[in-house]
C-alpha cells in the first residue's frame, strides 16, 4: 500500500457531540499507517447552511481551509458526508472559475491565504474503498465481523448531486457494502440507505425529521440488521442520539445500534470497543458487540 | 438482448396488496424502458397499465421508478441501466408519494394540489397595465428559462424525502415554480409570494436531500430554487421561525469561534417556544450521561481573527454596495 498522508479536517461534530468519531478515525489511521496532519485552525465548512444565506462567505471560509491543505502540499481528508459534499462543491467552483477564485482570494488574502485550486478533498470512505482498497483491508482484518448483518447509511451529501459527487453512482453506490464484505460481515441492501436521515430539518419540523429517521431505522431493523453504519456524524446524531425520541414518537421499539464507519473498520482491525468509545452511544451497542464475542 | 423486468402490479379497484410480476423481453440493444414496457403490453400482458405519450422526454407522462429511483421510461436505456446497476433485472414501480391508481399509473392529484397552492400564475400590478403587452428583456426571460422548462413529470415529487415524511410539504416542483413566478419581472407580488412560501410546510420543510436535483430529467434543480426563496425571505426580514433562526445563529456561531457551538445553536433555533425547548431536555440529559455533550465553554479556534477578517471584509463590501445603490437612486 502506498504511503497515505492527508491534511485532516475533523469537522465540528467529531469535536463536539460525536467525539468518539474523532478518536476512532485516529485509530483507523494509526492501524492502516495513514498519516493525518490535523488542520487545527480550519473553520467550519458551513454545512451547506452558510452558503444558503451568504455564498461568498461560505466559499471564502472554505477557500481558506483548502488553502491551508494546499500550502502543506497534501490532499484533504474528511470523515463527514456533509463536510465532504460542501468541500467538493466549493472546490469544484473554485477550480473551474479562475475569476471567481481571484475574487475569493482577494477576501482571504488579508491574512496571507491564497488558493490555487490544486487540492483534492477525499472522504475517509473513499480512501478506504479506493486508496487503501478492499483487498488490502481484507488482508488487515484481525477480527472478522462474521455473522453480522450490516446496513449502510451513506448521507445525502456524499452521493448527490452526481454532477459534483463523482465517486460512485448515486443510485447504486456499493463502497460501504464492499467494505462490510471485506471485513467479513454481510451487507443488507435496502432503499433507506440512500435517503435523508432527517437531521437538516430537526429544528424546523421535528416530527417529519423523526419520521425520516424512524422509517430508515425500522426498515433496516425489519431486514434483520445488527447495526447501521454511517460515514456521516450528522446522520449519526439523528439516527443514534435521537433514536429514543424517534422510537417514542413512532411508538415502536427500535434499539438499532448505529456505528461510525471508523468504529466498524477499527473493530475489524483489532481495536477494542473501549478505545472506540462504543459506550458513548445512546443506543446500547453491547448486543452487537456480544455477537462478536466482545 | 434478453431483459428481465420485475413490475409492481396493483389495481386499486380490486386488489388489497400489490404483486410483483416478472417478464422476460427480447429487446434490441438500443431499447428504452418504454420500448420494453410496450413489448410486454402488446405481446405478453395486455393488463399492464402505464402512462406514455411523446416518447421524447417532453410530455413527462412516463415517469416511474426503476430500481427505486424515478426516471422517464422513454429516455432510460435498459442496457445502460442494467450495466450501471450491476444487476440482472430492473424493478419497475410507480412514483412514490402519490396513491397508485393501477400498476405504474399514480394519481397526480397531490402534485397538482401543491402546484396550485403556490399560485403559479402572473399577478401584475393592475394599476400599471401597459398600453400594448407586458414586455421582458432577453436576460429576464433567460433567467427563468431553465425552471420554466419543468415538464411536470412528478419525478422530483415522487423522490422527495421531505414530502415522504410530511404530506403537507409543498414539495420541489411547486416551490421551483414558486421561485419562477417570484422572479418574473412582470409579477408584482414578490414580497407577498416570498412571505407565503415561508409559511409552515413551505420552503423550510425541504430537507436538502438533493433527490429532486438528481432525478429531474430537465435539470430544473428544484432544491436550488427552494434555497433561493429561503434566502429571499431572510433578506426580507422574515426571521421569526426556527429555520431562519438556525441559519442566522449558525453564521454567528462561526463568526464568534470558527466552529459550531452545538450546545447553543438548538436553543437559539427553537427560540421562545418553551414546550419545544423542554422537549430537548431528555436529549441533553442523555448526551450528558453518555459523555457526548459538547463542552459548555465553547473555545474559539486559535486563529479566529482570520475568520472574523473574512466576515468583516464581506460586511464592508455589502455596505459599500448598499451605499452605491443609494447614490445611484434618482
Amino acid at each position: 500500500m502506498k504511503q497515505l498522508k492527508f491534511a485532516y479536517f475533523p469537522g465540528c461534530v467529531s469535536k463536539g457531540a460525536c467525539k468518539e468519531l474523532y478518536d476512532s478515525t485516529a485509530i483507523v489511521a494509526r492501524l492502516l499507517g495513514i498519516e493525518l496532519v490535523e488542520l487545527k485552525n480550519a473553520s467550519c465548512c458551513g454545512a451547506g447552511v452558510i452558503e444558503e444565506k451568504n455564498q461568498k462567505l461560505a466559499d471564502s471560509l472554505n477557500a481558506r481551509n483548502l488553502a491551508m491543505a494546499e500550502s502543506m502540499g497534501l490532499p484533504m481528508l474528511t470523515h463527514c458526508s456533509t463536510c465532504q459534499g460542501v468541500f467538493s462543491k466549493a472546490n469544484k467552483k473554485l477550480k473551474e472559475n479562475p475569476d471567481y477564485r481571484a475574487t475569493i482570494n482577494n477576501i482571504i488574502g488579508h491574512d496571507g491565504y491564497s488558493y490555487q485550486g490544486t487540492t483534492d478533498v477525499r472522504h475517509l470512505l473513499w480512501v478506504l474503498a479506493q486508496d487503501v482498497g478492499v483487498d488490502e483491508l481484507k488482508r488487515r482484518v484481525v477480527r472478522p465481523l462474521k455473522g453480522l448483518k450490516l446496513t449502510a447509511f451513506y448521507g445525502c451529501y456524499l452521493l448527490r448531486p452526481s454532477s459534483t459527487m463523482k465517486f460512485e453512482n448515486p443510485h447504486y453506490p456499493t463502497s460501504m457494502e464492499d467494505i462490510f464484505t471485506a471485513l467479513g460481515a454481510e451487507p443488507i441492501f435496502y432503499p433507506g440507505r440512500l435517503k435523508c436521515c432527517g437531521f437538516p430539518i430537526s429544528m424546523m419540523n421535528r416530527e417529519a425529521s423523526f419520521r425520516m429517521a424512524g422509517g430508515n431505522l425500522l426498515e433496516a431493523k425489519g431486514l434483520g440488521a445488527d447495526a447501521m453504519v454511517t460515514p456521516c456524524p450528522l446522520c449519526h446524531l439523528n439516527l443514534d442520539s435521537r433514536q429514543p425520541e424517534v422510537a417514542g414518537f413512532l411508538k415502536q421499539k427500535i434499539d438499532l445500534p448505529v456505528l461510525h464507519l471508523s468504529q466498524l473498520v477499527a473493530l475489524a482491525l483489532g481495536a477494542s470497543p473501549k478505545e472506540l468509545k462504543m459506550e458513548r452511544h445512546i443506543v446500547d451497542t453491547t448486543p452487537f458487540l456480544h455477537k462478536l464475542g466482545l | 438482448m434478453k431483459v428481465k423486468l420485475k413490475i409492481r402490479k396493483y389495481d386499486s379497484k380490486q386488489d388489497t396488496l400489490p404483486m410483483y410480476t416478472s417478464y422476460a423481453v427480447d429487446a434490441p440493444e438500443t431499447a428504452t424502458l418504454l420500448d420494453c414496457l410496450d413489448t410486454v403490453k402488446w405481446h405478453q400482458d395486455a393488463t399492464l397499465t402505464y402512462r406514455r405519450n411523446c416518447k421524447n422526454s417532453i410530455c413527462g407522462s412516463c415517469a416511474m421508478n426503476v430500481n427505486g429511483h424515478p426516471v422517464l421510461a422513454c429516455e432510460t436505456h435498459v442496457k445502460k441501466e442494467l450495466a450501471i446497476s450491476k444487476r440482472d433485472e430492473l424493478v419497475i414501480e410507480p412514483l412514490g408519494n402519490m396513491p397508485v391508481i393501477r400498476d405504474l399509473v399514480v394519481d397526480m392529484g397531490p402534485f397538482w394540489d401543491a402546484l396550485l397552492a403556490v399560485e403559479p400564475w402572473l399577478q401584475p400590478d393592475e394599476s400599471k397595465v401597459p398600453e400594448k403587452e407586458y414586455r421582458q428583456s432577453k436576460a429576464e426571460v433567460r433567467m427563468l428559462e431553465k425552471v420554466s422548462g419543468c415538464i411536470m413529470c412528478g419525478a422530483c415529487f415522487g423522490a422527495c424525502n421531505g414530502r415522504e415524511a410530511e404530506e403537507k410539504f409543498l414539495g420541489p416542483a411547486a416551490l421551483a415554480r414558486a421561485w419562477r413566478y417570484t422572479m418574473d419581472s412582470r409579477d408584482a407580488k414578490q414580497k407577498e409570494r416570498v412571505a407565503m412560501y415561508n409559511e409552515p410546510h413551505g420552503t423550510w420543510d425541504c430537507t436538502h436531500c438533493f433527490f429532486c436535483v438528481e432525478v429531474c430529467p430537465v435539470h430544473v434543480a428544484p432544491m436550488d430554487q427552494i434555497l433561493k426563496l429561503r434566502k429571499m425571505a431572510m433578506d426580507d426580514g422574515l426571521t421569526d421561525n426556527p429555520g431562519a433562526r438556525h441559519h442566522i445563529g449558525f453564521e454567528k456561531s462561526i463568526e464568534k469561534s470558527g466552529w459550531l457551538d452545538e450546545v447553543k445553536l438548538p436553543v437559539v433555533s427553537i427560540g421562545l417556544d418553551v414546550l419545544e425547548q423542554l422537549r430537548m431536555v431528555p436529549l441533553g440529559l442523555r448526551l450528558l450521561v453518555k459523555g457526548k455533550m459538547p463542552h459548555i465553554r465553547h473555545a474559539p479556534i486559535e486563529k479566529i481573527s482570520e475568520v472574523q477578517d473574512i466576515y468583516a471584509s464581506l460586511l464592508k463590501e455589502a455596505q459599500q454596495k448598499k451605499a452605491q445603490a443609494r447614490e445611484a437612486r434618482p
